[in-house]
């Protein structure tokens, strides 16, 4: 049978029950600009009715759970677009660094040097026994011989600087792993026994898994105690319950000394090379651009610079020079190469040209100072088209490179907007579901503070009866 | 839809963004006057703005190498012409002379004056345009015409380039001018020099029989320095057409490298104005979003 004990105790179940409230409304206004945060929401369920003298009384309320809204179909979308736009935007990045190396509003572009070379041997076919003319042809051909050590040394820093980058970004994975399986365990701790979902610690390991997946190829599942399981590249195995793996680099002395990237398990047993076998995330285009565009760029470049030195080499040694020179002919003009691997890092005007410039070949003849035949054999290599199976001339492979680069990084900012759009989007519906909306929550607070104060008469009610009640006895 | 406090700032952040973005590319490139500064700008462009400027620099050289070529024609054909009078000049004299009406001391005083030319003539065929003997053929550094009246320099051929692929010759080599092929010498004619000496010593002996060769000999080498002179005529001829045509092909090659490069100020000017128009309207909706919330209404 129930007495006036068992009102009070519904009255201050019921306090506690919208203190509680109270309680999360507070919480979910203190964590409305947190990122990854879901909204909790207080969950009341009567109690089991009493029966007492035939009749089933109502035995109030009490919380249930607290439990975050939270979408998993969503989560999982928005992972998978943060795979791929994690790895647009890495490229969209540094496609646009590379984009600045050959950028037209430079003036000391390949193709303006190669203009200013092939125009000062213009000038040196009016006057070839003009010193000064000879001396600027010397000048601009170490302009030339520059612009294409530029090139190189600025596409191989780049590659460089993209290592930097894969270093902290391998660095960043060790550490996402490491708090995912950290948090794996405080999950697992938290939750064993009680039934309960330790809300704000998923919350925690979602966002870690959120940034994870857009620095690197990640899949992942949950496992019947709570414990998330990431893979990764290669379905090497990231997280595996409380343990993670930590990504290692190591330098490939087959590739200039970049690092290669693999992962290693937490006993170190094994130790998985995944450079060529990423697909997607932010690692993905860091690596691509690092061994295959900003490699062909340099490769393309090479080629310009060894096959520009040989023939121009090849015309030239047909030339006599003045003075000392002028019985002597087979001399270089550009120091020779003997590969393409690094013509245009060691691209430079031969000793002998640099030493004297009485020593450039222009004559056909000997003792002929106004002789430019020769001079004009090696002008008609600017129209020569001996590159890409003697196809273009050296002016059109420059254009064709620099516009396919130019196609090239406008694809990739292409894809970066349309990625961005895509998780925005998928944001905005995460958003919309686990959000916390202030007016909301201040609806809420209003409910249950009316909520409190009624409970609160309840237990004043009782109180009086209770006087009541004690009064009898007098 | 359940809008959230953190989906209210970021679309306003994103808004502001974006039109943030499109108002500075617009002010970029109506400030800068280039539609094409990155190659991503555009692509295409920036590939036919690298082939253009190299056309634009090349037809350059073109013009100067043609203007280079004018000066070395004209300054031949100023010699050459002199050369002609002064043949000219001898042929009078020579006509003059053998006239019997004058006897021998006029003859050789005549033949000084016939000195006078050779000298005259060799001085012209050593002409220089810049320092570079312009019929030396290769060897212009020293003179062609020895005082003897032997050639000295060789048959090079001065070849300039005048258009894209088009090597001219510029340059007259003195062997033509001033020497007897041996086919020439077979025929019974001589040098230029030798003829003035024969025309020289005729005079000076009273040789009517010499004086009468060197006179026929003297209609043969003018014959032979008129035509180099047409030759000359019709090199600059080109060279000058050739040079119009350059010209107005620099013009339309800039005009298309403008119409890839430069901004089309209309255009940009009147983007700028209705990004700027976008910018402010999102900034004032932006305050209007951010501001109410049921908190501001609860006292």
């Amino acid at each position: 049978m129930a007495g006036l004990f068992h009102t009070l105790n519904i009255g201050s179940e019921s306090l506690y029950a919208t203190r509680q409230g109270v309680d999360t409304a507070g919480h979910n206004i203190a964590n409305a600009q947190v990122e990854g945060y879901s909204r909790q929401r207080v969950n009341l369920t009567q109690r089991d009715p009493l029966e007492t003298m035939g009749i089933l009384i109502g035995n109030g309320a009490h919380v249930e759970s607290i439990t975050r809204s939270h979408d998993n179909f969503v989560e999982n979308q928005l992972n998978k677009a943060h795979q791929e736009s994690g790895r647009a935007s890495a490229r969209a990045e540094s496609m646009k660094s590379i984009e600045e190396i050959f950028s037209p509003d430079l003036n000391a572009s390949i193709s303006d040097e190669a203009t200013k070379f092939f125009n000062s041997l213009q000038n040196l076919s009016n006057f070839p026994a003009d010193a000064t003319v000879r001396t600027a042809v010397v000048e601009s051909g170490r302009d030339i011989a520059a612009a294409f050590r530029r090139v190189d040394g600025d596409l191989k820093a780049n590659r460089q600087g993209l290592n930097e980058k894969i270093y902290d970004l391998a660095h960043k994975v060790t550490d996402g792993a490491r708090e995912i399986a950290n948090l794996n365990v405080k999950i697992q701790i938290s939750e064993a026994g009680i039934g309960e979902v330790a809300n704000d610690l998923r919350d925690q390991r979602d966002k870690l898994v959120r940034d994870l997946s857009q620095q690197i190829e990640i899949k992942y599942y949950e496992d019947e105690h709570g414990m998330l399981s990431v893979r990764g590249p290669n379905q090497v195995t990231l997280v595996d319950g409380g343990h993670s793996c930590s990504v290692n680099l190591e330098r490939n002395n087959e590739n200039d000394g970049l690092y290669d990237v693999s992962i290693m398990d937490w006993e170190g047993h094994t130790n998985r090379n995944v450079t060529k076998r990423m697909d997607g995330g932010a690692m993905e285009a860091l690596l691509q651009v690092r061994d295959t565009d900003a490699v062909n760029l340099i490769d393309k470049n090479n080629t310009m610079a060894a096959t520009l030195i040989g023939e121009v080499n090849r015309v030239h040694q047909q030339g006599y020079g003045l003075g000392d020179f002028s019985e002597s002919k087979g001399r270089d003009f550009f120091k020779p190469v003997e590969s393409f691997d690094g013509a245009a890092a060691n691209f430079a005007v031969d000793d002998a040209i640099a030493e004297s410039n009485d020593a450039i070949g222009a004559a056909s003849s000997v003792n002929a100072p106004g002789d430019n035949v020769n001079l004009n054999r090696i002008i008609q290599l600017k129209d020569k088209r001996m590159f890409a199976d003697d196809n273009v001339t050296l002016n059109g492979y420059y254009s064709n490179l620099t516009g396919g680069l130019g196609l090239d990084v406008v694809r990739s900012e292409h894809m970066r907007a349309a990625n961005a759009v895509l998780v925005s989007n998928l944001n905005q519906k995460r958003e919309s579901v686990s959000g916390v909306s202030l007016d909301e929550e201040a609806a809420n607070m209003m409910k249950w503070q009316a909520n409190f104060t009624a409970s609160s008469k309840v237990i004043t009610t009782i109180d009086e009866m209770l006087d009541t009640v004690l009064q009898l006895k007098r | 839809m359940r809008i959230s406090e953190r989906m209210r700032y970021d679309i306003v952040n994103n808004r502001v963004q974006d039109a943030k973005t499109d108002n500075a590319n617009a002010m970029e490139r109506l400030s800068s006057q280039k539609d094409v500064q990155k190659l991503s700008d555009n692509p295409v462009g920036a590939a036919q703005m690298i082939r253009y400027r190299d056309d634009i620099e090349g037809l350059r050289q073109y013009q100067t190498n043609i203007e280079y070529s004018k000066g070395f024609l004209d300054r031949s054909e100023e010699a050459l012409k002199s050369i002609a009078d002064n043949l000219i000049r001898a042929k009078e004299l020579a006509v003059g002379m053998s006239n019997d009406t004058y006897d021998k001391n006029s003859r050789a005083a005549t033949a000084l004056e016939i000195r006078e030319i050779v000298d005259e003539i060799t001085q012209l065929a050593n002409t220089t345009f810049n320092g570079r003997y312009i019929f030396g053929g290769f060897r212009n550094q020293t003179p062609c015409l020895s005082l003897d009246g032997d050639y000295l320099g060789d048959d090079g051929r001065i070849f300039l380039e005048i258009s894209k692929g088009n090597f001219r010759p510029i340059n007259l080599v003195g062997r033509d001018i001033f020497q007897a092929t041996s086919a020439e010498q077979e025929k019974g004619h001589y040098d230029m020099m030798t003829t003035l000496d024969v025309l020289h010593d005729g005079l000076m002996n009273s040789d009517k029989a010499l004086m009468h060769a060197a006179l026929n000999e003297l209609d043969y080498q003018l014959e032979k320095t008129t035509s180099s002179h047409a030759i000359l005529g019709a090199i600059g001829n080109s060279l000058k057409q050739t040079n119009d045509r350059l010209g107005s092909e620099e013009v339309l090659m800039r005009g298309r490298l403008s119409k890839v490069q430069d901004t089309d100020v209309y255009q940009a000017t009147s983007d700028f104005k209705r990004t700027e128009a976008t910018l402010q309207g999102t900034l004032s909706s932006s305050t209007k979003l951010l501001q109410p919330s049921l908190l501001n209404f609860l006292q």
